[in-house]
């Protein structure tokens, strides 16, 4: 089986340029932005171009590339401007710590992204393992390729399964993304509506979820994209368990982390000017889940715990 | 953020009657955008009309504003009702929960009723009004077309 996503490396440097899947564009379109530049790089991360391992991946080349700032964590502070919850010092220390070993960050970035992909890889077969025999999957948003692993992972098991991939309004990212990668692949997997999940859960439709997470704390709380919250507390309400793919967890509150409102605009997202509201709207980008509706954070670096 | 308080959500197909009671609610109103049908573009634009405070989200943005406590009350706007049960759009469910468990009190209200369009396989997850945001072919086979759904009362009742 070989299986392909080109969102499981979203970003990538060749002779100083780094150039980003432009993942407002997809399905449609597989384009890729050219960045140059510092500012270019904000400029990609505000539109929303990109996002999930792709902002860690540009993180990684702006350091490595722009010289605006005196070291990662003046980067990362530019990073934090356009999307306040991702812990982008968090990255600028890792880079820091390797240019203290001399390790330029271009090399540092390299080694993420071998080391991120074998680390993702074993991540998926620890939870292949723990997920049904005939897995109904339900996830939202998306995790980069990483459900092509799963699945991987799932067939060689002998288990079989099907996800059910919830829209993820108002950017579609479940439907653009996930549900257009796994479609690509021949992967089995069915769309709904983000409001049709706890019906689906309640008619037996879905017998585990399976999310990423943007942020993560030691006590086992997550922050990851809007919906998320709901989808955890359906789930928690008819005994189905909920599977986090955490990296990085850290010892913090995680209500204390702010939470990105994105400009009230985007709620309309792909609907045509005659047709929106024109009044007050809200888009807050990511949810809090608390760890007691989470069965598990499968965790980057240490999945098998 | 801090703005936002003690809102009400109107879920539904709200009709003439609907609006006279929201009329006298002495709250903000949230309206969801009611995939797939989007039905709450228009009522957002209704109530606005009469002079409501109103507020825009997507659907999966309802867990966020009942998690940070938003949110004192819920309308829900069924299109029928049979004994002991209400008979509503699709996503219904998926709020009722939430408001339940966040000790939201529903209140269960006539809505328009649409009995006669049996046919819910117009707007489905795949599509935007007329855009279609899915390139497999055969969507029929990979989309989850919406259902009535039917929400006991007392599942639900303070």
């Amino acid at each position: 089986m070989s299986l392909f996503s080109p969102l499981l490396f979203p970003v990538y440097c060749r002779e100083n340029i780094i150039f980003v899947l432009d993942e407002t564009a997809l399905p449609f379109d597989e384009n890729y932005v050219k960045v140059g530049k510092l500012s270019e790089a904000l400029d990609v991360l505000g539109q929303m171009k990109t996002r999930s391992l792709g902002q860690v991946l540009l993180f990684f080349y702006s350091c490595a590339l722009f010289n605006e700032a005196e070291n990662a964590y003046g980067i990362a502070e530019e990073f934090l401007k356009i999307r306040p919850t991702f812990d982008f010092m968090f990255i600028a220390g890792m880079i820091e710590k390797q240019k203290e070993r001399g390790v330029k960050p271009i090399d540092a970035a390299k080694f993420f992204i071998d080391h991120f992909d074998k680390t993702r890889r074993t991540r998926a077969k620890v939870l292949a393992g723990q997920l049904p025999q005939d897995a109904k999957i339900a996830t939202v948003c998306n995790v980069n390729g990483e459900l092509i692993y799963l699945y991987e992972e799932l067939i060689s098991a002998g288990k079989k399964c099907e996800f059910i991939v919830c829209e993820t309004r108002p950017y579609l990212q479940g439907t653009r993304l996930t549900f257009w990668e796994l479609t690509k692949n021949d992967i089995p997997a069915r769309l709904c509506c983000d409001n049709q999940i706890s019906w689906i859960m309640k008619n037996g439709g879905v017998n585990c979820v399976v999310t990423g997470a943007d942020r993560a704390s030691v006590k086992g709380d997550i922050i990851n994209k809007i919906g998320t919250y709901a989808i955890s507390r359906a789930a928690h309400e008819f005994g189905i368990p909920f599977y986090a793919l955490t990296q990085y967890p850290r010892d913090i509150d995680i209500d204390t982390i702010k939470i990105e409102l994105r400009p009230a605009n985007e709620v309309f997202m792909y609907i045509d000017n005659d047709k929106i509201f024109h009044g007050d709207a809200l888009y807050p980008c990511f949810d809090v889940v608390k760890g007691e509706y989470i069965t598990k954070s499968v965790d980057l670096n240490n999945p098998g715990k | 953020m801090e703005e936002i308080t003690n809102m009400i959500v109107v879920w539904g197909n709200v009709q003439a009657a609907g609006f006279d009671v929201l009329m006298h609610e002495d709250s903000g109103v949230i309206v969801c955008e009611q995939r797939p049908f989007m039905y709450g573009l228009s009522v957002a634009g209704q109530l606005k009309n009469k002079g409501l405070k109103v507020l825009y989200c997507s659907d999966n943005a309802l867990g966020f504003l009942f998690y940070n406590k938003k949110i004192d009350k819920v309308y829900v706007f069924y299109e029928q009702k049979k004994d002991n049960k209400v008979i509503c759009q699709s996503g219904t469910y998926y709020l009722c929960l939430l408001a339940r468990q966040h000790n939201v009190d529903i209140i269960f209200s006539e809505g328009i009723n649409i009995k006669d369009s049996k046919d819910l396989r117009g707007p489905d997850a795949g599509s935007i009004f007329s855009k279609s945001f899915v390139m497999a072919k055969n969507t029929d086979k990979y989309i989850i077309k919406p259902e009535r759904e039917e929400i006991l009362i007392e599942e639900f009742r303070s």
